[in-house]
């Protein structure tokens, strides 16, 4: 688990103040937070490459190895694929392991394998960056730290990418953090985290969130021949012509649907609609969304 | 001499200073840099020297005579130059290339890797900040080390041959001496801490470049004193200039060792957030 405590960190292009968060082994945690967020310190923080002026940062064991991927991270030009990987993952293990039947693996999952013996500047972007995602993993890190890591990627290498992580989450219990600017949805997270202007001012599952910004579920009904009369001033017609109201929790809807019927109308679809990361974000950072 | 590399090294960092080594040398422009440097100084400019010396008219050359310590002003004009030539002239020459071998290594290994961006990379591999600042400075070391001592064998080449063709006594003296064991081993070290410091907050190759000048500056300003007759470069004085380049060079890796974190690596002294 990677705990922070009150953190407080200044530094000459930012600062973050009172950030208390746990991320527990083995979760998906996505870090949500704009060019203003401060979001830089906070990576370099949990990252351990900043030690924080207050509070504490704390991981569940000791030497914690990270496996990192950030858009701005380059590889050796003149090294090939494979050498590179093999480099990186030589000196990280102290020379002791082979680690060559693990990155043909990884490579073979990104589709990367062909271009092993490319030299690294002759590679296409989408090849570098997926370079990037079998270099951090190849050591099987206990945390993976991606920082803009699917950004600049294809859609067809985002997914490679995004599987390989999850399975690499499932199967070798690897945390994984992704900091990204906007809320993405490569990958399924249990955990999210709204950084805004140095401060994380939500931090939970997505319920917690949810909470946190006040947005509530909508039961969406499309009904027959309504009678106007019938429907109170809590419901709104929306463009498309479905009645909208917020409710607290999702059984809420039986008791509407029973009513409506109850008062005559016919209802001719009923559900429920909940609230996207996307909507939370904005309502928690005070983005107004596009209609 | 392998096994005390493996002693003083670990695995990891063998690795790093070997990959190090090798980057060095695959770089095309540092590649010829590093060969044209040393060729240029000590090959060619000795060999010029010693071609227009030999073809020197025996003319117009009393004052200088004169200005000789006593036990030469028997020499022949062109004994004469040669003299000057080998106690102002080459000194100057050997020490450029130290000093610019070790300063455009250090540029290679930090300010190139900043660059690139493979700095950022490496400092983000769990290994300490101070190892992988003692490989950079070991590759660096042992490449300038390589250079300078090659350079100096070129060049002792041409002056023994210049000794022999103009029946000078051997140039190998006290003053050699002092250079190759002592100045030589602390210049390089020197030029490389301080260029270290300097390019923390240079991020650019050409920035860091025009930095070199002010390490060079000093040490060209020393031969050319004595080559205007203002003072005589003495063993010993190059001994009291190569003990006091050690002391600093010991309190400035202390000092830098102190401060070292992979921020400062990553040249982030300068206070710029890494443009994504």
């Amino acid at each position: 688990m990677i705990v922070l405590n009150n953190v407080y960190k200044q530094t000459e292009y930012g600062s973050i103040t009172g950030v208390s968060c746990e991320i527990p082994d083995s979760s998906v945690t996505e870090i949500i937070g704009d060019e203003e967020s401060e979001r830089e310190v906070l990576f370099d923080l949990i990252s351990g490459m900043e030690i924080p002026d207050g509070g504490t940062v704390s991981y569940s064991k000791e030497n914690v190895n990270f496996g990192v991927v950030k858009k701005s991270m380059k590889l050796y030009e003149t090294m090939s694929a494979i050498d590179n990987i093999l480099f990186f993952a030589k000196i990280e293990s102290n020379g002791k392991e082979s680690f060559m039947d693990r990155a043909s693996y990884l490579m073979h999952k990104l589709e990367i394998w062909g271009i092993r013996d490319v030299p690294y500047y002759k590679l296409d972007t989408n090849s570098q960056r997926k370079l990037l995602f079998v270099r951090a993993l190849v050591t099987t890190p206990d945390v993976l730290i991606l920082f803009d890591g699917f950004s600049g990627l294809d859609k067809h290498s985002a997914k490679l990418c995004a599987e390989l992580v999850s399975e690499e989450n499932k199967n070798n219990g690897v945390t994984v953090m992704v900091f990204s600017d906007k809320p993405s949805s490569e990958i399924s997270y249990d955990y999210y985290g709204i950084l805004n202007e140095g401060s994380m001012i939500a931090f939970g599952d997505f319920d917690t969130v949810q909470r946190v910004s006040k947005l509530k579920n909508k039961a969406l009904l499309l009904i027959k021949d309504h009678k106007y009369s019938t429907i109170d001033s809590s419901f709104h017609m929306n463009p498309d012509g479905y009645y909208e109201k917020d409710i607290e929790k999702d059984e809420d809807i039986c008791d509407i649907i029973r009513n409506l019927v109850y008062m005559g109308n016919d209802i001719l679809e009923a559900r429920v609609l909940h609230q996207s990361i996307d909507s939370v974000y904005n309502s928690l950072t005070g983005i107004k969304e596009e209609s | 001499m392998k096994e005390l590399f493996q002693k003083v090294f670990s695995s990891s960092e063998r690795i790093l200073i070997r990959k190090d080594i090798n980057l060095f040398w695959k770089s095309r422009y540092i590649r010829t840099f590093m060969f044209l440097i040393p060729v240029i100084f000590a090959l060619f400019l000795p060999v010029f020297f010693l071609v227009a010396i030999c073809l020197s008219p025996d003319i117009g050359y009393d004052l200088l005579i004169d200005m000789l310590p006593m036990e030469y002003t028997d020499y022949t004009v062109q004994q004469a130059l040669f003299y000057v030539f080998i106690k102002s002239v080459c000194p100057m020459l050997y020490l450029l290339v130290v000093c610019l071998m070790s300063s455009v290594g250090t540029l290679c290994e930090f300010v190139g890797e900043r660059e690139n961006g493979t700095m950022e990379t490496l400092v983000r591999v769990p290994i300490p900040a101070k190892k992988i600042f003692k490989c950079k400075c070991a590759a660096n070391i042992t490449n300038a080390v390589l250079i300078s001592y090659t350079s100096f064998l070129a060049l002792s080449i041409v002056i023994s041959l210049g000794n022999i063709i103009l029946s000078v006594p051997f140039f190998f003296d006290m003053t050699w001496a002092v250079i190759i064991l002592f100045l030589t081993p602390a210049l390089i070290l020197f030029s490389q801490l301080m260029l270290f410091r300097i390019t923390l907050k240079e991020k650019t190759y050409l920035d860091a470049f025009c930095a070199c000048g002010y390490i060079i500056i000093p040490f060209l300003a020393l031969f050319m004193g004595q080559f205007a007759g203002i003072y005589t470069v003495s063993a010993f004085f190059l001994l009291l200039i190569s003990l006091i380049l050690i002391f600093t060079d010991i309190i400035m890796t202390k000092r830098i060792i102190k401060k070292l974190s992979p921020q400062m690596l990553m040249g982030d002294m300068a206070g710029e957030k890494h443009v994504n």
